[in-house]
């Protein structure tokens, strides 16, 4: 734990943002058939992979290959659930910063995308339940104070667990100083509920905080849903960093497989390749429970 | 840590309010004038008749025009310490006959106090006249000397007008328990009017050590374990410093502390400084009470008053006086005057003292000035709008202490507004102001401190103080605060378990470095049955994060369910919860978290908890509506949680409102 008083972070955009390409997974359970949906984020450099087809992708549930039953691009709707750290360390530019960053995020949604906004200091808020209204979720930063605690474990976990709708797809964007210090969630327990959640989770963190193993320990958590960690410095664009993780997860594939070969329950470890030559960056989450 | 005082002095010394208690060096003529006492002895005995004409006196080197020359007209007021620590029980009887004999001296104007040292400082009677006396009362030795208490609270009386203030302390020059050092006494002594001395007594040994042992062993927190590093540790085959002083043979391996710093000569020099001196027990024929203080007293009302008007000197700053007698045959005299007086640039220049908050121009910054106005109403909310209106709250707080107390006439209001205004700035964001008043805070402990034994007002600073600095959550920084309170009232549970609250911040960050220490701070906390739950509590959740389960589920069942304080009970069952998943038992941990849900339904981290375990259990549906619950949640009380690591912080409105009151 550390303390409530905190110096104030500096915040900025996304100047490191690595070429980074995300993977998804989202077991689904349809029609008395356990279907499993796997978001998979293919990049040859800063780019994503267009074209691929099922058979170029190689895909296997606890190391037994799977037949991959459809493949989807940029077709299922979006949930995205935005949690914003509103704690004292974080102040009036940083909040402004995050409210044009939000403001960003959903001009670059879909006609049938969506948006839920927390905020969260000690205290978690649903700000905004899942709205295309950019207005209100607008309206609901610029209310927001920078001042008490970070719950920021806490905030995550119930975005994870509130993220379940199946028949859309689940991202979650956390903008936080990253260091916690009044949630009642312990690291290992978070890792293990990111480890069954259905979101993609990406966490966007002033670089400052990444030092050590806070660093770890976000990066775990991104790799398990395979999200992403962004850090950002002092200066850069918030925008531009909340626009990066929607573009690039919008732009990953869906595979859906059923499983074949393998247990139905207990933890499923997933690994995804792709057949083509020349280095690409393939990322897909790391498992799945089964029923 | 004692070094902190001279600071903590120099801090004080700027205050309006205690700038009347020290160094007057005015009177009023409608110009600034200084009055300085002269004793001029030839022999053994004051030499009569000088004046101004015989008289050099030199301020910062400058000579200067003595404009009036007084003796034996001005009344005196007596301040007479007995340092009783190492005395066997006070015989009251013969006390009070030495006491009339001493009264006896005094002329018709004169008045007397009496304060009797040692663990506290005991005022025996007031500043009175000779007229008849309470009896005295003999209070049983505590053991230990805080002579440098009571010599500052003597020397910080203010000096009235037309009178002369004589401090005699009888002392052997032992002390070990004051919160001031030598070098503040020195310094003090430097900017008092007061003229000091000092009689040398000398303590029967075995009494000394008899009444330190039992002292000892009534209070073992006064006493620290011996630095190894003490260049005064003994070497192979020598007795240890403590043994040879006190009769502590056995226990070098504790010690007090205060022997690392006695500086007999310092207090010497802080008497000389006065124009007073130190006198050697050989010095009087009669060593009774009644004898050395006739021969003290008559030779300072022998003593010489010269005033003057400075000239060609700076106001400000610290001025050295030098007084010859120019007469013939001086050489042989022996002159005594102070060696210098002060005066600080903040002072006001005007003679009569007013503090600056009632000047007629009103000097302090409007922020401060409504501030001030708001708090005089009690209206605290509007105080505190006013603070949030501070952008440099480290000048505001310096602008505080240098126009001094805005109730010069209530002192206990000043501590009040201390706490407050530190509170506030110790939740700032930023570094320097809650540095500014941090150190606002420590400083002005050492000022709240009565005289004589801990009173109620000093308990509730102590505890109002302890509960805002917790509640910024700074670990061992806020050790020397929290010691100074036991030490004060070793007997107030809140106190201890502080001591242990503050510990287990410092270390609230794996690898949990001493934790085996902070929870044997615990366990005697929980001895005190006022404490105990807290105590437990606070045990266990420790236990728990240095992977101690089994013994952290004892701890928290030795926790009545029906505690009172709600609070506890909602934290007891939520730490249960934190346990029970840490030890895998993620049903016994969803039942933990409901009790707890039970105890405050607006709780929202026992919602998580509840949650987070669920989903884990595989539960989706149950975790699903606690997560829609947490969405629902809008505003509601604190989370006792959230405050968890904020200490006794909880208990801060409580302790202010009844610091007020008391300050009333």
């Amino acid at each position: 734990m550390v303390p409530f008083v905190r110096s104030t972070i500096a915040l900025a955009a996304a100047a490191l943002l690595a070429a980074a390409s995300a993977a998804r997974q989202q077991p689904v359970f349809r029609s008395g058939v356990d279907v499993v949906s796997v978001d998979v984020s293919v990049r040859a450099g800063n780019s994503p992979l267009q074209g691929l087809r099922a058979e170029d992708f190689d895909l296997r549930d606890n190391d037994v290959a799977q037949t991959i039953n459809d493949i989807s691009y940029e077709t299922q709707p979006i949930d995205a659930t935005i949690a914003l750290d509103v704690s004292q360390s974080v102040n009036g530019t940083v909040l402004d910063g995050m409210r044009k960053a939000v403001e960003a995020l959903m001009g670059d949604l879909g006609p049938g995308d969506r948006l839920k906004l927390f905020s969260f200091n000690e205290r978690i808020v649903r700000a905004v339940d899942y709205t295309s209204d950019a207005k209100a979720a607008s309206a609901a930063i610029k209310s927001a104070a920078g001042f008490g605690g970070t719950s920021i474990l806490d905030a995550m976990a119930v975005a994870l667990v509130g993220a379940h709708e199946l028949d859309r797809r689940q991202l979650l964007v956390v903008f936080s100083d990253g260091r916690d210090s009044t949630s009642i969630s312990e690291r290992d327990g978070l890792l293990d509920v990111a480890r069954r959640s259905h979101a993609a989770a990406d966490v966007v963190l002033s670089a400052r905080s990444m030092t050590g193993d806070l660093r770890d320990f976000y990066e775990a958590v991104a790799k398990e849903t395979g999200g992403l960690v962004m850090p950002v410095v002092p200066g850069s664009d918030v925008s531009k960093a909340f626009r990066t993780v929607l573009s690039d997860f919008r732009s990953s594939y869906v595979l859906h497989f059923t499983p074949q070969g393998v247990e139905r329950s207990g933890y499923h470890t997933l690994t995804v390749a792709v057949r083509r030559s020349g280095h690409l960056d393939v990322r897909a989450r790391r498992g799945y429970f089964g029923g | 840590m004692r070094r902190a005082v001279r600071t903590a002095l120099a801090l004080a010394l700027s205050s309006t309010a205690l700038a009347q208690a020290t160094q007057q060096p005015t009177f009023r003529t409608g110009v600034d004038g200084v009055s300085v006492d002269v004793t001029v002895m030839s022999g053994t005995s004051p030499l009569a008749g000088l004046k101004a004409a015989d008289f050099v006196l030199l301020d910062n080197g400058v000579r200067q025009t003595i404009d009036v020359v007084d003796t034996q007209t001005l009344p005196i007021d007596v301040s007479l310490l007995l340092d009783t620590s190492a005395s066997e029980k006070p015989q009251a009887d013969g006390i009070r006959r030495e006491l009339d004999k001493i009264e006896a001296v005094l002329g018709p104007e004169d008045r007397l106090e009496v304060m009797t040292i040692d663990t506290y400082v005991h005022q025996v009677f007031p500043m009175r006249g000779p007229s008849a006396h309470p009896l005295f009362s003999p209070t049983a030795s505590g053991g230990l000397s805080s002579i440098y208490d009571a010599i500052a609270a003597a020397m910080l009386q203010p000096v009235l007008a037309n009178r002369r203030h004589l401090v005699v302390a009888l002392t052997d020059g032992y002390d070990t328990v004051s919160t001031l050092d030598a070098p503040a006494i020195r310094d003090l002594a430097r900017r008092s009017d007061a003229a000091l001395h000092i009689v040398s007594a000398i303590a029967a040994p075995t009494v000394r050590a008899q009444n330190m042992q039992s002292e000892a062993k009534r209070r073992p927190e006064l006493m620290v374990p011996a630095i190894p590093a003490d260049p005064r540790a003994p070497g192979p085959g020598e007795l240890p410093q403590q043994c040879v002083e006190t009769g502590l043979c056995e226990q070098w391996s504790r010690f007090w502390l205060p022997f690392a710093d006695s500086s007999p000569d310092l207090l010497a020099e802080a008497a000389r400084s006065t124009g007073g001196d130190v006198h050697d027990p050989g010095w009087f024929a009669n060593r009774d009470l009644s004898s050395i203080f006739r021969q003290v007293f008559d030779d300072y009302r022998h003593s010489y008053v010269l005033r003057y008007t400075p000239a060609n000197v700076a106001r400000t700053g610290w001025h050295t006086l030098t007084v010859r007698v120019a007469a013939a045959g001086s050489q042989s005299y022996l002159v005594r005057a102070r060696s210098g007086y002060a005066i600080d640039t903040a002072a006001p220049a005007s003679p009569d003292r007013t503090p600056l908050w009632a000047a007629p121009d009103h000097p302090v910054s409007a922020v401060l000035a409504s501030v001030v106005d708001a708090y005089d109403r009690e209206d605290y909310q509007a105080a505190a709008s006013a603070l949030e209106r501070a952008n440099d709250f480290g000048k505001l707080i310096h602008e505080f202490e240098t126009a001094g107390n805005p109730w010069p006439s209530n002192p206990h209001r000043e501590a009040v507004f201390v706490v407050e205004l530190a509170a506030t700035g110790l939740f700032r964001s930023d570094a320097p102001s809650r540095l500014a008043a941090s150190d606002l805070l420590r400083n002005y402990s050492r000022l709240v401190r009565s005289s004589g034994e801990p009173d109620e007002f000093e308990r509730l600073y102590y505890w109002a103080a302890i509960t805002a600095v917790e509640g910024t959550i700074p670990g061992a920084a806020a050790l020397p605060l929290v010691e100074t309170a036991e030490k004060r009232f070793p007997d107030e549970p809140r106190f201890q378990l502080a001591h242990a609250i503050v510990s287990d911040q410092e270390h609230s960050l794996p690898p949990y470095a001493d934790a085996d220490r902070t929870l044997d701070l615990y366990a005697a906390a929980a001895t005190n049955p006022a404490i105990a739950a807290e105590a437990h509590l606070r045990s266990a959740f420790l236990l728990h994060r240095v992977g101690r389960q089994d013994l952290a589920l004892n701890a928290l069942d030795v926790m009545m369910p029906d505690e009172p304080d709600a609070d506890l009970r909602y934290l007891r069952n939520l730490f249960r919860g934190r346990v029970q998943v840490s030890r895998d038992q993620f049903n016994a941990a969803a039942f933990a978290y409901r009790a707890a849900i039970a105890s405050a339904p607006d709780a929202q981290a026992a919602r998580v908890g509840l949650m987070t375990t669920l989903f884990r259990l595989g539960d989706l549906p149950g975790a699903e509506s606690a997560e829609r619950e947490i969405e629902a949640m809008r505003s509601g009380p604190i989370d006792p949680w959230w405050r968890y690591w904020q200490g006794d912080f909880r208990f801060y409105p409580a302790a202010i409102d009844a610091l007020r009151k008391a300050s009333r």
